[in-house]
C-alpha cells in the first residue's frame, strides 16, 4: 500500500506542475541575479581595480558568495518572495488533494477494503508529507545547483552589507561561514515544513470536500501566520512556520531550539488529529 | 534500452561537469591576499600609518558619566539598554604626498560590524578642523550592542575576551589590525 501511494504521489501530474512551477521561479530568478546583480558586481570590480590605490574607494570590493545568489537567501529581486508566496501551494500541489479525490471517486473504499483503513490512512499520510517535502526542495536543490557553478563557496563578510541573516539570528555562524551548509540545513528545514503544509490540507480534507478550501488551507495558514500572528504577537517568530521557512529569515528573530519544537510539534501534531478523527467517522 | 544508455550517459556527463565547474569557480575566486596585523603593528594604508596608541573598553553609561561633555551622542533607546564603548586612540602619520585619511574604519567582532558615529568622532576629534597632520592622534569610538550578539558572545564581551578587528581595505589585499589587549572601565 505505501510503495503504491508513493508511486501516484512521485509520479502524478500534480507532482510534476509543482516541479516546473518551482523551477521556472528558480530559473527567472538565475537570470535576474546574472543581469543585475553579478554583473554590476563583477564590473564594480573593474571599475575598483582602475583606481589609484590612494583612491579612497580603493580596496573596497567583495566577492559575491553562493548565498547572495541561491535563491533563498536572495532579496534583491521579488523571486524569493514569489516562491516563499507560493511554498504552501507548491507543497500541496503533488498528492495532497488525493484523499478527496479516493473518497469521491470511489477509489479509498477499494483500497481500505484491501488494506484497512489505518493503512491507508498511514501511507496516504507519509505519500503526502513525503510528496510536497520533496516538492518545495526540488527548486530550492535546483538553485543551490546552479549558483554552486557560478559562485564559489565563500562565506559572507558582513562588512559587505550584503548579508540578509544578522549575527543573533538562528544558524547564523553556518550563514557567515559555511554557506552551503547553511543551504543544505534550510533545504532540510523547508522540506520539513512543505510536508507539514502538505498534511494540513489532508486533515482539513476529513472536515471539508471542498476542494478549494482544502487545497487552499496551507495558503491562508501561511498568509495568517505571516501578515496577522506576526504583528498581533510579536517576539513569537520561533513559533511560527512562516517566519522560520525562509533562509533569508526576513525581519525574523527566530531560535534554533524553538524553532525545531514547532516544526516537531507540527509534525506530531497534524497526523495525530488525522488518525485519531479518522477513528470516528466512517467515511466523508 | 538504447535511451536508457544514453539517459545514463547524460547524467553521468552532467555530473562530471558540475564537478569540473564547481572545483574551477573556487579555484578562480578572487579571496583576497590576508595580512593580520597585531596590536603593536603599524599598518600603512593609502599613505597614512596608522598605530595603536590606546584602547580602552568602557561600560557605556560611565563613559558618559565620566565626560558629560558627550551626553548628546548617547543611545538612549531603551532597544540599545546593553553597551559597551571601545574607544581607540590612534596614531597617523602622513607617509606620502597623496594620501587618505579613514576615519570611518569598519570594526569587525564576531559577525558584526560598527563604524564611528560620524557627530561622535568629530566632537571628539577638533583638532581634525584643521587637516591632518603627522602625530596627530585621533580617537576612534565604536558603540557595541548586545542586541546584535547572541548571550554567549556578549560574555564575551563583559568579560573582556573578544577581539576585535580593525579592517582597512578587503579587495586585492585585506589588511585587519587585531585588538585583544585593552583597558577596561567598568
Amino acid at each position: 500500500m505505501m510503495t503504491m501511494e508513493l508511486k501516484r504521489g512521485f509520479t502524478s501530474r500534480g507532482f510534476k506542475l509543482a516541479i516546473i512551477i518551482g523551477v521556472f521561479i528558480v530559473i527567472l530568478q538565475y537570470l535576474w541575479f546574472g543581469h543585475h546583480t553579478y554583473k554590476v558586481n563583477q564590473q564594480e570590480l573593474s571599475s575598483m581595480l582602475s583606481l589609484e590605490k590612494n583612491d579612497a574607494d580603493y580596496g573596497w570590493w567583495f566577492e559575491t558568495g553562493l548565498l547572495e545568489g541561491w535563491i533563498g537567501c536572495e532579496n534583491y529581486s521579488m523571486f524569493n518572495h514569489i516562491y516563499y508566496f507560493a511554498f504552501p501551494l507548491i507543497a500541496v500541489m503533488p498528492f495532497a488533494l488525493s484523499y478527496l479525490y479516493d473518497w469521491r471517486s470511489g477509489y479509498a473504499n477499494q483500497l481500505i477494503t484491501r488494506a484497512g483503513r489505518s493503512d491507508y490512512h498511514f501511507s496516504k499520510m507519509v505519500a503526502v508529507f513525503l510528496s510536497g517535502g520533496v516538492s518545495v526542495s526540488i527548486p530550492l536543490v535546483v538553485s543551490l545547483w546552479l549558483y554552486l557553478m557560478k559562485l564559489p563557496v565563500l562565506g559572507i563578510d558582513c562588512i559587505s552589507m550584503q548579508s540578509v541573516v544578522s549575527n543573533a539570528d538562528m544558524l547564523s555562524e553556518m550563514y557567515f561561514n559555511f554557506p552551503l551548509i547553511y543551504a543544505l540545513i534550510y533545504i532540510f528545514i523547508d522540506f520539513f515544513i512543505g510536508g507539514i503544509y502538505a498534511t494540513l490540507t489532508l486533515l482539513v480534507s476529513r472536515f471539508s470536500e471542498n476542494l478549494f478550501l482544502a487545497g487552499l488551507s496551507p495558503t491562508l495558514y501561511h498568509i495568517t501566520l505571516l501578515y496577522s500572528v506576526n504583528i498581533l504577537l510579536p517576539g513569537s517568530d520561533s513559533y511560527n512556520l512562516a517566519m522560520i521557512v525562509n533562509p533569508s529569515q526576513f525581519y525574523a528573530t527566530v531560535s534554533g531550539l524553538e524553532a525545531l519544537i514547532t516544526i516537531v510539534l507540527h509534525i506530531f501534531i497534524l497526523p495525530l488529529i488525522f488518525i485519531l478523527t479518522g477513528r470516528q467517522r466512517e467515511m466523508i | 534500452m538504447n535511451n536508457k544508455r544514453w539517459l545514463h550517459f547524460a547524467f553521468v556527463f552532467l555530473i562530471l561537469f558540475s564537478v569540473f565547474r564547481i572545483a574551477w569557480v573556487n579555484y578562480y575566486a578572487k579571496t583576497p591576499e590576508k595580512h593580520l596585523y597585531l596590536q603593536n603593528e603599524k599598518i600603512i594604508s593609502k599613505g597614512v600609518s596608522y598605530s595603536l596608541e590606546k584602547a580602552v573598553l568602557w561600560n557605556y553609561d560611565l563613559f558618559f558619566d565620566n565626560y558629560p561633555e558627550y551626553k548628546e551622542y548617547k543611545e538612549e533607546d531603551k532597544v540599545y539598554k546593553n553597551a559597551k564603548l571601545l574607544m581607540l586612540d590612534i596614531k597617523v602619520e602622513i607617509q606620502h604626498k597623496e594620501n587618505v585619511f579613514n576615519a570611518s574604519l569598519p570594526l569587525k567582532y564576531e559577525n558584526v560590524f560598527n563604524m564611528p558615529d560620524p557627530f561622535f568622532f568629530e566632537a571628539l576629534n577638533p583638532i581634525l578642523k584643521n587637516g591632518i597632520h603627522s602625530g596627530d592622534i585621533i580617537k576612534l569610538p565604536y558603540e557595541i550592542y548586545s542586541i546584535n550578539l547572541k548571550k554567549d558572545q556578549w560574555r564575551k564581551v563583559c568579560d573582556s575576551e573578544m577581539e576585535y578587528n580593525l579592517v582597512f581595505s578587503n579587495y586585492p589585499e585585506r589588511k585587519e589590525l587585531r585588538i585583544n589587549d585593552y583597558e577596561v572601565m567598568e
